[in-house]
């Protein structure tokens, strides 16, 4: 089984987290759990990728972080979608279009 | 999960102990925690479960940025030469012996392994360790030079009319006089070896933040102890003075132990006020003070939590204990007005009346007094 490298998906991590928290607000390894699902384990999002991407859109508006508890009692920091989120979201899925029609002329199909 | 909180502690260790810095601990700790359970949960066994966390946690240096830091493995000579810089600075004025090479060799460390964010000074363990040290040292010498001040007037009361010896009275009375001066001028030099941390703004790594915690922990018992004694000291010279009124030598001693008791009075007073400023002084780092760390570690509060669960959340737990802090706060103010007011009084009243046969009476009322304010606030 093939896996994407970080530098690939490097640009795109925000995507990911803004797709899943834009159903639901989420926190650190719930995100992370399903990235892994969802590429079907070919993507594994490290810790470290994960809460600079978090730390980073927090600090452009993006996301909200709030304090919870989960089920067990257990503190976490919880994250939501903010309308600018939402935007940025937009271009990016737009981007991703044109990046993916563009990359797609260069890639073999004999291979 | 103990190896996993071991691993993030060494992985930080080096690190500053600031707001970001500790949100990022706090947010990869959930992050890991969540993660090692949930394997756990899935039948993985331990060693398992630590191994695939351990190796999908990436690599701080991402972080970098995030917290506010140079890179986490990168040496950077630009910095290293404005760290030394600073360092020399401050220590020029002090003594040359020990402190600059100690200072020095911490600083080329932290380049090579951790990080450090510019302008903000991040002291090691061995930096903290020293400063402390070297502040309790200083704490001494102004002691003794303040006991042999007191004490000089000891050898002009006990020598009086003593045969052979009372040639010695005055000169005795002087030389403890200079020598007290003399280690007074000389902790004052000292003092200024650590001045620079009230220039620039530090704060500490987390090493040097988990040894900070145990030992301002440890101090506080000798704090109060040397606190009471001392004050009991100043105040209990009176009982030999009556206990030996009217025994001839016996009372020339009498009047000496005036001067031995507050003398020792104070200086162990001045002891245990020394090492409270010194965690004050720490405790006021920039750094540690805009996480709100001090403050939990000043009043003991939450330093468990801070301790073993890794996985809180910051504003939370400030929230949390903002209560018991404010208390705590509290307490203190009523305990130094309440202190201060009985001594300003006795004292007053004493060399007012010179009747220090009764007024010592305020002692045990104070101390009834107070418990009962004590029980009211802890209410």
């Amino acid at each position: 089984m093939s896996t994407i490298s970080s530098d690939v998906s490097r640009g795109y991590n925000d995507t990911m987290i803004l797709y899943l928290l834009s159903a639901a607000p989420s926190y650190g390894y719930a995100i992370s759990k399903r990235i892994k699902e969802l590429s079907e384990g070919k993507y594994i999002i490290k810790e470290t990728t994960l809460y600079s991407a978090f730390n980073r859109m927090e600090k452009n508006g993006y996301i909200k972080s709030f304090p919870g508890t989960a089920d067990n009692g257990k503190k976490r920091t919880y994250y939501q979608i903010t309308p600018q989120g939402m935007e940025y979201y937009k271009e990016k899925c737009q981007e991703w279009k044109v990046t993916k029609e563009v990359i797609e002329k260069f890639i073999s199909q004999t291979i | 999960m103990d190896t996993i909180r071991n691993y993030l502690d060494t992985m930080f260790m080096r690190l500053p102990n600031t707001f970001e810095v500790m949100k990022a601990k706090n947010e990869l700790g959930q992050m890991m925690e969540d993660k090692y359970i949930e394997l756990i949960e899935s039948g993985k066994a331990e060693n398992e479960a630590v191994a695939i966390v351990i190796s999908e946690f990436g690599n701080l240096d991402e972080l970098a940025e995030d917290l506010g830091i140079t890179s986490a493995m990168n040496y950077n000579t630009s910095n290293m030469n404005g760290n030394m810089n600073g360092n020399m600075n401050g220590n020029m004025n002090g003594n040359m012996n020990g402190n600059m090479n100690g200072n020095m060799n911490g600083n080329m460390n932290r380049n090579m392994n951790g990080a450090f964010r510019e302008n903000l000074k991040v002291l090691t363990i061995d930096e903290l360790k020293a400063y402390i040290k070297s502040s309790i040292f200083e704490g001494k010498i102004r002691g003794l030079g303040v006991l042999l001040i007191i004490t000089s007037f000891v050898w002009d009361i006990l020598l009086d009319d003593v045969r052979f010896l009372d040639m010695f009275r005055t000169k005795l009375f002087g030389l403890s006089m200079v020598g007290g001066i003399c280690l007074l001028i000389y902790a004052s030099r000292l003092k200024k070896t650590w001045k620079y941390f009230e220039d620039i703004p530090c704060t500490l790594d987390f090493e040097a933040s988990s040894y900070l915690v145990e030992a301002w922990k440890k101090e506080q018992d000798f704090i109060e102890i040397s606190k009471t004694v001392g004050t009991m000291m100043c105040v209990i010279w009176i009982v030999p003075m009556l206990l030996f009124e009217d025994i001839p030598f016996l009372d020339r001693l009498t009047e000496s132990w005036l001067f031995i008791f507050i003398g020792i009075g104070v200086y162990m007073c001045m002891q245990s006020r020394k090492r409270k400023n010194i965690y004050k002084t720490i405790l006021s780092f920039k750094g540690l003070q805009a996480n709100g760390f001090a403050r939990n570690v000043y009043y003991g509060v939450g330093i468990n939590n801070y301790k073993k669960n890794i996985g809180f959340n910051e504003k939370d737990f400030e929230k949390e204990n903002s209560k018991e802090i404010e208390q705590r706060e509290r307490y203190e103010v009523v305990y130094q007005c309440f202190w201060g007011t009985i001594i300003a009084i006795y004292l007053c009243v004493s060399f007012l009346t010179f009747k220090w046969i009764l007024t010592w009476i305020i002692w045990p009322i104070a101390f009834a007094t107070w418990s009962i304010i004590k029980a009211k606030l802890r209410k």
